[in-house]
């Protein structure tokens, strides 16, 4: 998954959209939920709380009756008369009987039993019969107690309690019983509780004495005593009910309240599964957007990538055509920019390469028989001290050095180096033109060690003095270097008859380009080509010159040094 | 130096983000778990659970009529919550073996004395002190085992189908004109059923494994997995005829079940139930406590009758109470046989071979049932 994510910028893009867009749109639906869940279980615990109060309530008031009967028939002199006698046909406690149990009859049935346990009165419908043991169960509690005790009842009895009638001596007489029967609860706790809930009443020891269900009564009943005895929260069987407990303080009994709940575990499987489903559409919806966005935004990026690829392995012909106007349409379009300069640039470089090898091989041309020349020009010297014409040998003797320096391999001399060729040269012409010129040449001593191409500046002399002072009887030329914004420039003046301004300027323009004319100029146009060939644009031959006043051709260079010498 | 700490805020800001992500993811999942929990907690104010020495857990192999109103009793007296287990007795010794020294249950109610005392050495020794009042006869042959009613053993045959000769004793068990007629429960987890094997062998005479394979023959690949089935099976006329305890068959009887009741003309045995603490359980007081309410007077009448048993207190008892005593008048009888013969069953023998009698039950049972 790592190696996935960072494999990729798009795949990182996809997995963000998707994370922003899944992550709250999950953490609201648990949100939701959860606060559903909560506010269901508030409302519920409140509605059954108000529920169980009431019940107590009518619990309690019925208790209360129960013993305030109890009392009265304990009490009354004609229940112990009755009792003592065990006689079962008293009028007058039946009258009584049925008078104090006036309003509780619909709850409860009553019992007068003698100290046998035997019924003698009852206000059920039926004739009294049966016997209670008074060793045993409610009666051997009465025969314990005072008060009235409760337990909870055998067979159709759900609940009973009772109380020993005692003589003023305190032995029982006998008891008065009351049995509560299921449907006596029924009519107890009618329209107390909600129809959706139902009631369960425990005995202390949590075994089942009423329940408004009766046929869930064993299985509720065990499931909640094991869970309480376990110490486990009460769920019941099935654990889809809220369980309320109300201890009732009377009867010792527990009242408990069975609410089923809202969000059983069926509804929140269900609420589960259709989240889950809604949660896989909106996956798949994020999915599909995602990949939308992911593709929009990578696709240029990607084309840039390709294009880049293409660049490196020497195709500048790539072109990108997002047909985008932000900010990845711009970049393409720099990216076919730069590669437009960069073809241009290389075009340009090539080009230059083969005028410097057109020129090359010129000077290798030039460079033909240079031997034979040589020896040529050493037999002419011989000749000449043999002859006895010493201007002859010396003529050979510096035409031989400059045609070796010519031929020499070293393309870069100094100025010092350069101003020996020129002597040479001077000396030669000056027995052409029985000095009827004169050359100055002023070169400080800083400059002599500066480097420059070899033979550029006596084409510069020779044009001053075949095309300038020729024909004059006292021409004069100089030779001189100066030092501005760093570079050297070499000038070489006359006070010749100067150029016209046509030919001047043809002249300024032939310097950079190939004249067509291949004798005029041509040394000029050579020595401009080198020294752009060597140092490059900015440096090279200018001309200067006015009709009738002279010409001053200057040469720009780079100040260079050796590096022995510099140092 | 610029570029480097472009870079390592880079991922500064990287683990920044991947902590907030998974913050948020955390989040998500626990609010999720929460859901998923929230809903399942029950909002009740429980209350609090009896405290762990105010509580009994009995195992019984006795019917639900008559130890409920014992056990409700024993709490309201005492206060003790109980809870109770049903199973066959035999079943519930090997339970109680398999727990190896921690049972699950404190005390051991009902099952023959015989088949108690075949595994005396799964309980705690205990005498209570109304020891003394029990029967002669039924005083038990060590510590272990205190007895608290007896059951004699009687036969049962539904009269609609079997009027003309019915039934008379064990003999009748053997006889083929019962055959696949016969109501018998598993005697490997009843304890009911063993006691008749051994009182099979016991009373008839011949090789016993031949009467066992008789036995075995009429049951006709028939038994029962519960000896409290016996009685339904008879009264609706699956079976015939049954072997039970004499309450149980009195109190069908009593509940409007058509049966009829046959003591053995060789005579019964009469053996009685026992209760055990059993060793290494978690409250040896309160189960002490509980045998002796099982030996109290209310009990021992309450069992007589209402559980229509028969006490195992002879009437000692009831006179150690005093003349002034309330419950003094309802003397427990000395003589309870007068209704019926009893042969003399030996319980040590029966307790000593049960594991020789039920291996080679089972090796016959498998026999037969091929």
């Amino acid at each position: 998954m790592k190696k996935w994510i960072r494999r990729s910028f798009r795949n990182r893009i996809f997995l963000t959209v998707l994370l922003v867009t899944l992550l709250p749109l999950l953490f609201c639906n648990v949100l939701m939920m959860q606060m559903q869940v909560v506010r269901s279980e508030i409302s519920l615990a409140q509605e059954a709380r108000a529920q169980l109060t009431a019940l107590d309530g009518a619990l309690d008031e019925l208790c209360l009756s129960f013993e305030e009967m109890a009392d009265e028939l304990c009490e009354s002199t004609a229940v112990r008369s009755v009792l003592r006698q065990k006689s079962a046909d008293s009028r007058v406690l039946y009258q009584l009987l049925f008078r104090v149990t006036d309003e509780l009859r619909e709850y409860a049935r009553f019992d007068i039993c003698d100290r046998e346990g035997l019924c003698l009165y009852t206000t059920d419908a039926t004739v009294p019969t049966g016997t209670l043991y008074t060793d045993w169960g409610i009666l051997c509690a009465a025969s314990g107690s005072v008060d009235l005790v409760f337990r909870s009842g055998e067979g159709d009895v759900a609940l009973t309690a009772a109380r020993a009638v005692r003589s003023h001596d305190s032995a029982v007489l006998g008891y008065v019983v009351v049995s509560m029967s299921p449907e006596n609860f029924d009519y107890l706790f009618q329209d107390l509780y909600s129809t959706t809930s139902d009631i369960i009443l425990m005995d202390p020891f949590w075994r089942p004495v009423y329940h408004s269900q009766p046929a869930q009564t064993e299985n509720a009943a065990e499931s909640l005593r094991q869970q309480l005895l376990a110490g486990e929260p009460l769920t019941g069987a099935g654990g889809d009910y809220y369980y309320y407990t109300s201890p009732h303080q009377e009867t010792g009994m527990s009242l408990i309240l069975q609410q089923p709940m809202t969000f059983t575990s069926t509804v929140m499987h269900t609420i589960y599964a259709v989240s889950l489903l809604m949660g896989l559409l909106c996956l798949l919806l994020c999915l599909w957007c995602a990949w939308l966005l992911s593709r929009h935004l990578f696709r240029p990026i990607r084309q840039l990538d390709e294009a880049m690829g293409e660049v490196r392995k020497g195709n500048f012909d790539v072109h990108l055509d997002t047909g985008r106007e932000d900010e990845l349409g711009r970049l393409a379009d720099s990216f076919n920019h730069m590669a437009d300069e960069y073809q241009a640039n290389l075009s340009r470089s090539v080009a230059r390469q083969r005028e410097l090898n057109e020129t090359q091989l010129r000077m290798m041309q030039a460079q033909l028989n240079p031997h034979f020349l040589y020896n040529t020009l050493d037999t002419m010297k011989w000749l000449g001290v043999t002859n006895h014409v010493p201007q002859i040998a010396e003529l050979a003797s510096d035409l031989a050095i400059i045609l070796r320096a010519g031929i020499s391999g070293d393309e870069i001399i100094t100025v010092e180096q350069e101003l020996e060729l020129i002597d040479r040269y001077l000396a030669i012409q000056s027995i052409r033109f029985e000095d009827r010129f004169t050359c100055e040449i002023d070169i400080p001593e800083e400059f002599q060690s500066c480097l420059i191409p070899k033979m550029v500046l006596q084409p510069l002399v020779e044009n001053a003095i075949i095309h300038g002072v020729a024909d004059k009887n006292d021409g004069y030329i100089k030779l001189w270097a100066e030092e501005k914004e760093g570079d050297l420039f070499l000038s070489v003046s006359d006070n010749g008859c100067g150029i016209p301004p046509e030919q001047l300027a043809d002249l300024n323009q032939r310097s950079k380009k190939k004249p067509a004319d291949q004798g005029s100029h041509l040394g000029l146009f050579n020595v401009n080509s080198i020294i752009r060939l060597h140092f490059g644009e900015p440096y090279g031959l200018s001309v200067r010159s006015q009709p009738g006043e002279g010409c001053c051709a200057t040469l720009r260079l780079p100040i260079q040094r050796r590096r022995d010498e510099n140092a | 130096m610029k570029a480097g700490t472009v870079k390592v805020r880079t991922v500064k800001t990287r683990r920044t983000i991947r902590r907030i992500a998974c913050g948020l993811l955390s989040m998500v999942c626990g609010l999720s778990l929460l859901s998923a929990c929230g809903g399942q907690e029950s909002p009740a104010d429980t209350p609090s659970a009896p405290a762990e020495e105010m509580q009994l857990s009995i195992c019984t192999s006795l019917s639900p009529s008559v130890y409920e109103p014992i056990v409700r009793e024993f709490e309201a007296r005492t206060g003790i919550w109980v809870t109770v287990e049903n199973g066959g007795s035999l079943e519930l010794l090997d339970q109680i073996a398999a727990a190896d020294g921690a049972p699950s249950w404190d005390l051991l109610l009902g099952g023959g004395m015989d088949s108690l005392t075949a595994r005396s050495e799964l309980f705690v020794p205990y005498e209570s002190p109304l020891l003394d009042h029990v029967r002669a006869a039924y005083l038990p042959s060590d510590n272990c085992e205190t007895p608290f009613s007896i059951v004699p053993l009687v036969l049962i045959y539904n009269p609609k189908l079997a009027r003309i000769h019915p039934p008379s004793g064990f003999e009748s068990l053997l006889d083929t004109a019962w055959k696949g007629r016969i109501a018998f429960a598993d005697p490997t987890v009843s304890g009911t059923s063993y006691t008749v094997l051994a009182a099979l062998q016991q009373v008839l005479p011949g090789d016993d494994t031949e009467n066992l394979r008789a036995f075995a023959v009429n049951l006709d690949r028939q038994l029962l997995s519960h000896s409290s089935d016996v009685i339904r099976e008879v009264a609706n006329g699956n079976c015939y005829i049954g072997m039970v305890g004499e309450d149980d068959a009195l109190r069908a009887m009593e509940a409007g079940y058509d049966i009829a009741v046959v003591y053995p003309a060789e005579g019964t045995c009469a053996i009685s139930d026992g209760a055990a603490i059993l060793k290494g359980c978690a409250h040896e007081e309160n189960a002490a406590l509980f045998i002796d309410f099982l030996l109290s007077l209310d009990v021992q009448k309450y069992i007589e009758s209402a559980c229509l048993r028969r006490s195992v207190m002879d009437g000692s008892l009831s006179d150690s109470l005093g003349a002034d005593s309330p419950t003094a008048d309802s003397i427990l009888p000395d003589d309870f046989t007068d209704d019926f013969s009893l042969f003399s069953y030996d319980i040590a023998l029966s307790a000593s071979s049960q594991e020789d009698i039920l291996r080679s039950w089972r090796q016959i049972w498998e026999e037969e049932s091929r």
